[in-house]
């Protein structure tokens, strides 16, 4: 940091200040998450225990927090399971990607938590950091006690600060009456059980004698995800469905195979037996409030399919937990990821991405023209060439493009091998009028925006080049031992100007003069060099954006670091 | 010992068709280091020789000395997204990846790209079936790409352009929709004399393979692609509202829709190939053998190259298809002469399987110098056909019955394929020997456009005694030479509804009252094997039996009237075309009962009362090739 002070002192001492921030407030529209925000007394680091919610049972909680270096708290669902901070710790469980978090850096976590319920264990479905999936379906280690309890943050060292803390009651995706008042089935998790069963069985009928191969979680019927054989395995989901709505329910179950699906014990939908697709229907009068569906599906050769679709008593139809063809989903991804090495020669790998990181088995949505830049343990990133935007940077492995390049490879979409920043994906560049003017959330027609083409330098570094109308604008990133420096230039563009993004998050706060301190992300940025003259931060109902002005033949290079 | 039988036939094969394809056609391969995931998605020879190969995993690699143990390979570019197809134009590599077509420069000569410039980008929803081919430059300068559409069980074209072929005017910068109706065009390219032709794979709109002759504004068939034919720059007649499946074939939807244009020869399904791909023009003018100027077309599925000579009738290009090569290793993407005439073979097969089992492969084909006595092309003349063939005949061994021909149509609609339909026998009224020696000419009875007919050969022999290494081939009749089409039956009027067979009664019979005696399964296996093999039932019991395909491949049931195996199996193999059209059963007595012709995955259920008199009875898989090992018993007590 010290060694850019002389350079900051400078732009200081110019008369018309470059790093003069302009502050406006724009309108733009909330998208939900379906969470409430939660008021707590919030007053600087927290010391010792501190109760963040009432008892609670489900639960889907979003927070940001920030620690110390050798700082150490315990995060205490229902009082007593607990998630360690920073670490991400949990008893028992192996996180999928090592939670990596920097000092001081603040961090998005979120945590979808089902409670005990009789024999079974309470659950993390999810947690995610800064959008990456850290635990997935993870059965905790039981605990005494009631099923119930306060949500705490018991800090043991150091300095901890916990801010934008929102929750809901549900442990994931229920059931909901959507905007148009109609019903929504979903269940938010389900039990499943998968049996291997001896050559030559016909039918399965003794269950109760049988000892499941494994069991787990699963969000939806995703048989390809369970099963370990081609044929003769039978998998049995159990799950809770809330109805918020009494009435007349139909299913309809379509498969090849021998399925049976039960609500509350009766059995509503048989197809037994061994028969071509089909799709057959079932009735039920359901009662408002929770009830248990299970689903018997004995795989005796052919084909793996499951659908089930409902309509509901006020007309509105769709699929239960079902893998919908004609829509993304996002899976949780490979368990045996196919690693991409790297060298010392940056890789540039262009592929899809799902962008936003999806929730696991939600619908998702995916970037097509993306190039991802990495080498040696990083920080790699990505960009999207469509629009210019960084997408994303992360430390650690590079690529896994297991669901590139194994079989057809039909997501194409590569999966960074370590815990991510997110950005916002909106344009980098944009033709803004003035400060109030809102930021595009996408590019026009009109803005006639392309990426005409990348090169490398000798470490094979590429800059990447995009003309937008008469401009012509530059991007090169460069990774450092604590974060990436970006360096943005307006090449040509005649007498006007243009504005670039230097950075979107919940929260920008200038802390000196060209330094800023960011939440959602949590990153710390620093203006090296700018050759412009106006800098704005446009707050846009809890989005803050820093953008800066760039005349032609200017540029401006910042430090990202996390 | 239990492959006896099957050794002794081949031996029995190899006796009666002493020549083979190697003996004039010989295949190398080219060594890959392990590292190498060598799954060629496009290729081109750089003006250095060395072959530039882009593989479906993104990397680009130039390979020096292919004929050395140990050729050289230098990585030029990685991290591409799936790049299908490559071309070098002065000196510089040409890639088309999913999102765009790139220029990969070497600006500082150290065998590594290191500018990429963008030349045009393409939308794409994010479907894995939106694959793009290209690119093939033209004499002026300009360049050709195709897409693929997107695949939701059926094609679609969400975004611009899925489905067309696109044209980028280098001069102007400008991309513009060239020609649409395209399904999966994984490959394309010219003939001698420059017109662009595209291969398809069977599917939804496409009845079997094919190539098409395509121009500015032409419609190939597939419906998806129409939704952008009314966007600036498209010179596509043909609109959403002319295409649906009443008009039964492609030829009787071209005589009410202008637009449309026809294959200008079909690839018969399963016979000559299931995925068409590279098309590649014989421009050795002899230097491959005597085929100079006729069009290989390779195969991704059955590891061959098919060989294609065509003809203008009408002034619109129509042809004969005829195997060429089959035996290579893996599944052939891209086909390229080099400077010596040897062709390359670029070959992947992951995700898609391929008959030559290996996941990728770079072979390379050799003419040994003699040639085979071939049909080398078939013309269509006002009465029948003229069958010119690569040497001389033996005029003794020339008589009507030396030929078999039949024809056939496939029905043009949004399903998944079509079988072969309105099979008719065409009688051969006189062959005779033409004046050059080399040509039959061959008089039918009738002749009718809109049909592909099936020239089976048996006998003819060339002067100095050789036989003949392939013995048929499939002449598309799109029109008649002398415009006889006027008078001729329309195509499509006539395809016969699928009879449904006496011998396979999918409903119980009434007079069972809903009673079943005996619930059979049966079950294919992996290796064309019946998975249960010997089955014991009582005699004159009412059997439902269910007959389960969990194969890969297509499978029947057939029950013989006893040991009949062997009859049965030998009878359906001899069906030809009217094998596929009949499910592969014979119409023979010893056929008691059996099933339909059951796809991968899918199953059949047969209703039939057991023989009253015990014994054995053998059943099989009449599907040609397979009786001989998938066979088993049923013993009737």
């Amino acid at each position: 940091m010290h060694r850019y002070l002389p350079l900051l002192l400078l732009f200081v001492a110019c008369s018309s200040d470059p790093l003069a921030l302009h502050e406006v407030t724009v309108s733009q529209a909330v998208v939900s998450d379906g969470l409430s925000e939660v008021i707590f007394e919030n007053d600087g680091p927290i010391k010792g225990v501190k109760e963040l919610l009432p008892a609670h049972e489900d639960l889907n909680l979003k927070l940001s927090f920030r620690a110390d270096a050798g700082a150490k708290a315990d995060l205490m669902v229902q009082g007593k399971y607990t998630i360690e901070l920073p670490s991400l710790a949990v008893a028992g469980a192996e996180p999928r990607i090592a939670p990596a978090t920097s000092p001081g850096v603040w961090q998005d976590l979120e945590i979808v938590f089902i409670s005990a319920k009789d024999d079974k264990p309470a659950i993390f479905p999810a947690v995610y950091l800064n959008g990456t999936l850290v635990y997935y379906q993870t059965p905790l280690e039981a605990v005494a006690g009631a099923s119930t309890g306060p949500l705490t943050l018991n800090v043991k060292s150091g300095n901890v600060e916990l801010t934008d803390l929102r929750q809901s009651d549900q442990g994931g995706k229920g059931s909901v009456i959507n905007a148009d008042g109609k019903v929504e089935l979903n269940m938010p998790l389900m039990e499943y059980e998968l049996y291997e069963l001896p050559t030559g069985t016909v039918e399965v009928t003794n269950w109760g004698q049988l000892t499941p191969k494994k069991t787990g979680y699963i969000n939806r019927f995703d048989l390809h995800a369970i099963r370990e054989t081609g044929s003769m395995y039978a998998i049995r989901f159990f799950g809770t469905l809330d109805i918020p709505q009494a009435g007349e329910y139909s299913f309809t179950s379509s498969s090849p195979a021998s399925t049976q699906v039960y609500v509350d014990g009766q059995k509503i939908i048989d197809q037994s037996g061994r028969h071509p697709f089909i799709h057959t229907e079932g009735f039920i009068e359901l009662s408002k409030g929770p009830h248990e569906v299970r689903v018997d599906y004995f795989q005796n050769g052919g084909w793996h399919k499951f659908d089930l679709a409902y309509k509901t008593p006020d007309g509105n139809s769709g699929f239960l937990n079902t893998m919908e063809e004609k829509k993304t989903i996002a899976t949780a991804g490979a368990t045996n990821p196919q690693v991409l090495e790297t060298d010392d020669y940056p890789y540039l790998l262009r592929s899809f991405l799902y962008f936003p990181s999806p929730k696991v088995y939600d619908i998702a949505t995916k970037r097509t023209h993306v190039i991802s830049v990495g080498e040696a343990d990083g920080p790699h990133y990505s960009l999207d060439l469509q629009n210019g935007a960084l997408l994303q940077a992360w430390r650690g492995g590079f690529a896994d493009t297991y669901e590139m390049w194994v079989g057809r490879g039909e997501p194409q979409v590569m999966r960074p091998l370590g815990p991510i920043i997110p950005f916002d994906g909106t344009p980098q560049w944009a033709d803004i009028k003035g400060d109030d003017d809102p930021w595009p959330m996408e590019l026009a027609a009109s803005d006639d925006f392309s990426h005409s083409q990348h090169s490398l330098d000798e470490a094979g570094r590429p800059t990447f080049i995009y003309t937008m109308g008469q401009h012509s604008l530059g991007d090169k990133l460069t990774p450092t031992e604590t974060g990436l420096i970006r360096e943005l230039t307006h090449n040509v563009g005649g007498n006007g100007t243009i504005f670039t993004k230097v950075a979107s998050a919940r929260q920008i706060e200038e802390t000196a003069p060209g330094e800023y301190q960011l939440r959602g992300p949590g990153l710390k940025l620093t203006i090296q060099s700018y050759d412009g003259n106006r800098l704005v931060l446009q707050h846009a109902n809890g989005n803050d954006r820093l953008l800066a002005e760039l005349p032609a033949k200017g540029h401006l290079t910042y430090l990202m670091e996390w | 010992m239990r492959f006896l039988p099957l050794f002794v036939f081949f031996c029995v094969c190899c006796s009666l068709f002493a020549q083979q394809e190697s003996d004039y056609y010989v295949l190398t391969k080219v060594n890959i280091p392990e590292a190498i995931k060598l799954e060629v998605g496009g290729m081109d020879f750089m003006p250095d020789g060395r072959l530039a190969v882009c593989t479906r995993r993104g990397e680009v690699w130039l390979i020096g000395d292919m004929a050395e143990n140990e050729p050289t390979y230098q990585l030029f570019a990685r991290g591409l997204h799936e790049p299908l197809g490559l071309a070098v134009k002065d000196g510089a590599i040409y890639v088309s990846q999913r999102g765009e077509v790139t220029k990969l420069e070497d600006t500082n000569n150290d065998d590594r790209a290191d500018v990429f410039v963008t030349v045009y980008e393409l939308p794409l929803t994010g479907n894995y079936h939106e694959y793009h081919y290209g690119p093939l430059f033209r004499p002026d300068g300009s360049m050709l790409s195709t897409l693929n559409v997107g695949w939701e069980g059926g094609g679609v074209s969400r975004v611009p352009w899925r489905g067309w072929m696109m044209r980028y005017d280098n001069e102007e910068n400008k991309l513009v929709p060239y020609a649409a109706g395209l399904r999966s065009p994984a490959g394309f390219g010219t003939n001698i004399e420059g017109d662009v032709f595209v291969a398809e794979n069977q599917g939804d709109w496409i009845g079997s393979g094919r190539i098409t002759h395509l121009e500015e504004g032409d419609f190939a068939g597939h419906k998806a692609s129409l939704n952008w034919a009314d966007q600036p720059g498209s010179k596509v007649t043909v609109r959403p509202d002319d295409i649906n499946d009443d008009y039964k074939t492609m030829y009787a939807a071209r005589a009410k829709v202008p637009g449309v244009k026809l294959p200008a020869v079909w690839f018969p399904h399963g016979i000559l190939g299931i995925s068409t791909a590279a098309i590649i023009a014989d421009r050795t003018e002899g230097g491959f053998g005597p085929f100079a100027g006729q069009l290989f077309v390779s195969d991704q599925g059955q590891s061959k190259i098919m060989r294609v000579a065509m003809e203008k009738v009408d002034g619109e290009y129509q042809g004969a298809v005829f195997p060429f090569r089959e035996g290579f290793s893996s599944g052939l993407l891209r086909l390229n002469f080099d400077k010596n005439n040897v062709m390359y073979a670029g070959q992947t097969a992951r995700g898609w399987s391929a008959t030559g089992g290996e996941q990728f492969a770079l072979e390379g084909l050799e003419w040994t110098g003699d040639v085979p006595f071939e049909m080398n092309r078939i013309k269509a003349t006002e009465e029948g056909f003229d069958v010119e063939f690569t040497l001389p005949v033996n005029p003794v061994s020339v008589k009507a019955s030396a030929f078999t021909i039949q024809n056939f149509t496939y029905i043009y609609h949004h399903n998944y394929g079509s079988p072969v339909v309105d099979i008719e026998d065409n009688k051969i009224t006189s062959a005779t020997v033409l004046p050059d020696g080399k040509t039959v000419r061959l008089v039918l009875d009738k002749l009718r456009p809109g049909y592909i007919y099936e020239v089976k050969l048996k006998g003819p022999r060339a002067a100095d005694g050789t036989n003949l290494l392939h013995d048929f081939g499939y002449y598309t009749l799109n029109a008649i030479p002398g415009g006889a089409a006027a008078g001729a039956v329309e195509a499509g009027g006539a395809v016969a509804a699928e009879k449904t067979a006496a011998k396979r009664p999918t409903t119980m019979p009434p007079s069972w009252n809903g009673k079943v005696d005996e619930e059979l399964l049966l079950e294919t296996e992996h290796g064309m094997k019946f998975k249960q093999t010997f089955i014991t039932v009582k005699a004159g019991q009412n059997v439902r039996l269910t007959f389960r395909n969990p194969d890969d491949m297509q499978h029947n049931f057939v029950l013989t009237s006893g040991k009949k195996g062997d009859v049965v199996g030998k009878a359906a193999d001899g069906l030809g075309l009217k094998g596929l059209a009949s499910g592969y059963i014979p119409e023979i007595d010893e056929v008691l009962v059996h099933t339909g012709l059951i796809e991968p995955e899918e199953s059949d259920v047969i209703y039939f009362t057991t023989p009253s008199k015990p014994g054995l009875y053998e059943f099989v898989c009449t599907v040609p090739g397979h009786y001989m090992s998938m066979r088993g018993v049923l013993q009737v007590e």
